[in-house]
């Protein structure tokens, strides 16, 4: 996580971000080389995994049938991010753990909503039993802008995500017995309104987004942003209802400032820096969803996704 | 329900002495030193390797050859059911310890005095055999680092089925619970035994049986990383490989 740079490389990143140039010859908008892949690990209901530029992560979705005990059950996603030793030694027993806290932190903070994901009313089938679904993160190599990575990892993998159909029949006493069916049905979680993450940093006087290792040792301040898609079904039905219409067609889940430093609420720096992302974040769930249709045509899935 | 059926194969099509396919990348990762992707069979490892480098703690440091630090960590999401958590439990520590020891005798560590090399696994998904996976991709994550070594390191388990007959390269159907499972690692898959490690009661008679036919095993398991080695190195000086030699033959 930490790279050691002097003040004269700092200097020259930071002019060269002013001018509208990085150190890799991207602008201030553009992210690096994104790859993303589902249904690469078997064991899991789904999986992905998401490279932008050197950062790598591998994500999987488990569903496990619990019985819940207690009358108010907490009907959420439930994230953990383990940072693996392989991409840094720092990271080596415990030393990733402050890291991986804030990243889950901030992935439950935008997902912790009735919006985001509908289907979860499905995942609860009997005042008994419900789908618990685990989102388990593994950050293998770190480059930078881990938590972009991680929005679009998760998306990616509860779009791949497949839970059994089962049957629940009345038992004595008030309680509930499960049954899988013979076909072995599954069903999957509609994601279309799935917020992905943008994190928006400034680098002297310029704002950039997707920064690099050797940039974020130069960021003075970062703020993460998690959107939400809004569909036009949506606005039709808040026109019926008399509401304003949202221009941006997009609804912020999640907004937090990482990493320290100062930001100047009087002035429009924070407004740009919003606008930015959302203007970012907008390109990364078009790129998104088309890329999830493709694969979605693709047969037979790619389940040796590390031998390319 | 037995391991072998009773027309000599195993659950998965295998006669007993086969191991399965090996699927290998080497250089995964840029920013480690080295790094190695292995399949053997359905079980994934990933391994990185930082180092040679001057170690943090002062107080672990050798005047004489460097430190082996190895760290074995299981996804969550690697098993059917669910981990807690990825390591720290006393498994992963007891394989942490077992392969710096197959490790410190096959790296030459008097070429480092006053160092440490980190090794780091990470099990992707889980189907058996998951020490000597870890030791076969640390070997390759090591040679791809540049460490030198007396030989690779190959590592194979073998289970011991009722009435003495060995199977090797268990998968996880076949690492029921009272199995004997005996995982053994060599140098270059010769008789230079460097890690052995054997799980659940065994009887000496069938010792010696199971014992050569794990070390036939990591002899057929060095085969491959040794394959995989050269043709890494191959690729990299711009050298043709053996099946262009044999079509322009």
């Amino acid at each position: 996580m930490e790279v050691q740079l002097s003040e004269a490389e700092k200097v020259f990143i930071i002019h060269g971000a002013q001018e509208g140039l990085r150190a890799d010859g991207r602008g201030p908008l553009d992210y690096r080389p994104i790859i993303v892949q589902t249904g690469v690990l078997a064991t899991t209901n789904g999986s992905a995994r998401v490279q932008i530029g050197s950062t790598d992560l591998l994500i999987g979705v488990k569903a496990e049938l619990i019985s819940v005990d207690t009358a108010v059950y907490r009907n959420r996603l439930n994230f953990f991010v383990d940072c693996s030793a392989n991409a840094t030694p720092l990271f080596a027993g415990r030393g990733g753990e402050e890291f991986a806290d804030e990243l889950s932190a901030a992935l439950d903070a935008a997902y912790d909503n009735n919006y985001v994901l509908p289907d979860l009313k499905k995942l609860i089938l009997s005042p008994m039993h419900a789908w618990k679904l685990f989102v388990d993160i593994v950050l293998l190599q770190c480059d930078g802008n881990v938590i972009d990575a991680a929005g679009l990892g998760v998306k990616a993998a509860l779009k791949d995500t497949e839970i059994s159909k089962v049957i629940v029949r009345p038992a004595d006493e008030g309680k509930y017995t499960i049954d899988l069916p013979d076909d072995n049905t599954v069903w999957k979680l509609d994601t279309s309104r799935v917020p992905l993450f943008v994190s928006v940093n400034r680098l002297g006087t310029a704002k950039i987004v997707d920064n690099s290792l050797t940039e974020e040792a130069c960021t003075r301040t970062s703020v993460w942003i998690a959107v939400a898609p809004q569909f036009v079904s949506d606005i039709n039905h808040n026109q019926n209802n008399q509401c304003a219409v949202k221009r941006d067609g997009s609804i912020i889940t999640f907004m937090r400032q990482c990493g320290g430093g100062t930001l100047e609420i009087d002035s429009l720096v924070l407004e740009e820096m919003i606008s930015i992302g959302l203007k970012a974040v907008h390109q990364l769930h078009e790129a998104l969803n088309q890329r999830l249709m493709n694969e979605n045509w693709l047969i037979e899935k790619p389940l040796s996704t590390f031998l390319q | 329900m037995s391991i072998i059926s009773e027309h000599g194969f195993r659950q998965d099509g295998r006669k007993p002495h086969q191991i399965r396919n090996l699927n290998y990348k080497l250089g995964v990762y840029s920013q480690a030193d080295g790094s190695a992707y292995l399949e053997q069979g359905n079980t994934k490892v990933l391994c990185a390797v930082y180092g040679p480098y001057e170690p943090k703690q002062r107080s672990r440091l050798l005047e004489d050859r460097c430190i082996i630090n190895c760290q074995y960590s299981m996804a969550t999401f690697s098993t059917n059911e669910r981990k807690e958590r990825p390591r720290g439990d006393r498994r992963s520590l007891e394989f942490a310890r077992l392969m710096e020891k197959a490790f410190e005798e096959a790296i030459l560590t008097e070429n480092y005095p006053r160092s440490q090399i980190d090794v780091f696994c990470e099990l992707l998904q889980a189907d058996g055999s998951h020490l000597a996976a870890c030791v076969n991709v640390g070997t390759l994550a090591l040679a791809d680092a540049g460490v030198p070594m007396r030989g690779l390191v190959a590592a194979a388990s073998c289970a011991c089925a009722p009435g003495g007959l060995a199977c090797v390269d268990v998968n996880s159907r076949e690492e029921m619970g009272i199995v004997p499972r005996l995982t053994v690692a060599t140098i270059s898959g010769q008789d230079a035994v460097v890690m052995a490690e054997l799980q659940n009661r065994l009887h000496k008679n069938h010792l010696m049986v199971i014992l050569g036919n794990a070390r036939k095993a990591t002899a057929h398991v060095h085969s491959c990383l040794e394959a995989a080695v050269l043709t890494h190195i191959k690729a990299a000086i711009g050298l043709p490989s053996d099946s262009d030699v044999e079509r322009d033959s």
